[in-house]
């Protein structure tokens, strides 16, 4: 799943450690959520989404999510 | 954070109890090793492989304590310690290791079992034992979560 995390850690001058610890988790996991290896829980999502004021939709692209119910 | 400090507070004297209780049985294993009369390779095998799991115990389990002491005495290693120990994804390797682990184990014993067959009769039973049990481990916690979640 894609995602702006880089782009807003850019923005808010923040490294990944530092996001990491805001929200709870290790660097490894933001790593991981960054490049696309692990989606992260909605519970991560949710956390992630308010510590940069913006829905979860704002942060991470559902586009590319398969939706079973339209096939 | 207040709630993981307790748990790790009571966690504490546990670590120490499995501490001492490994001690005694590293000093029981050395002391019963000394006094035995069987100096085969075997028995000599058996008694350090015994005293080394319990000495690698205490220096795990001595070792956790530590960091536990340490967390409980500075907030930042706290909450490091807080993080790696929920951390998501941590918990979602482990979980997948978990369940991928035990299917590979069932297979390598299931391939020992027929193995073993052809060579001896005891090692084909302790292995089947091992097989039977951890198969019936693995479906009643199955059936488990099933009716949990």
């Amino acid at each position: 799943m894609k995602t702006r995390i880089p782009e807003l850690r850019k923005q808010h001058k923040l490294s990944q450690e530092e996001l990491a610890t805001a929200v709870g988790v290790t660097r490894q996991t933001i790593t991981s959520v960054e490049v696309g290896k692990y989606t992260a829980s909605l519970v991560l999502a949710y956390k992630i989404a308010k510590f940069f004021n913006l829905s979860i939709e704002d942060v991470f692209e559902f586009s590319q999510v398969e939706d079973v119910a339209d096939e | 954070m207040s709630e993981f400090k307790m748990q790790l507070r009571k966690r504490i004297p546990f670590i120490w109890t499995g501490c001492v209780v490994s001690i005694v049985l590293v000093a029981f294993i050395t002391y019963f090793a000394m006094v035995s009369t069987d100096e085969s390779f075997e028995g000599g095998f058996i008694m350090g492989a015994q005293a080394g799991l319990f000495f690698a115990l205490v220096a795990v389990l001595a070792g956790t304590a530590m960091r536990y002491i340490r967390a409980l005495r500075d907030d930042a290693a706290l909450k490091k310690l807080y993080i790696e120990q929920t951390d998501e994804r941590a918990r979602f390797i482990r979980d997948k290791i978990g369940g991928i682990g035990l299917n590979l184990s069932l297979g390598l014993l299931a391939m020992g079992v027929v193995i073993s067959g052809f060579f001896d009769r005891t090692v084909f039973f302790t292995l089947l034992v091992a097989l039977a049990s951890a198969v019936f481990v693995k479906a009643g916690l199955k059936i488990y979560c099933r009716v949990k979640f």
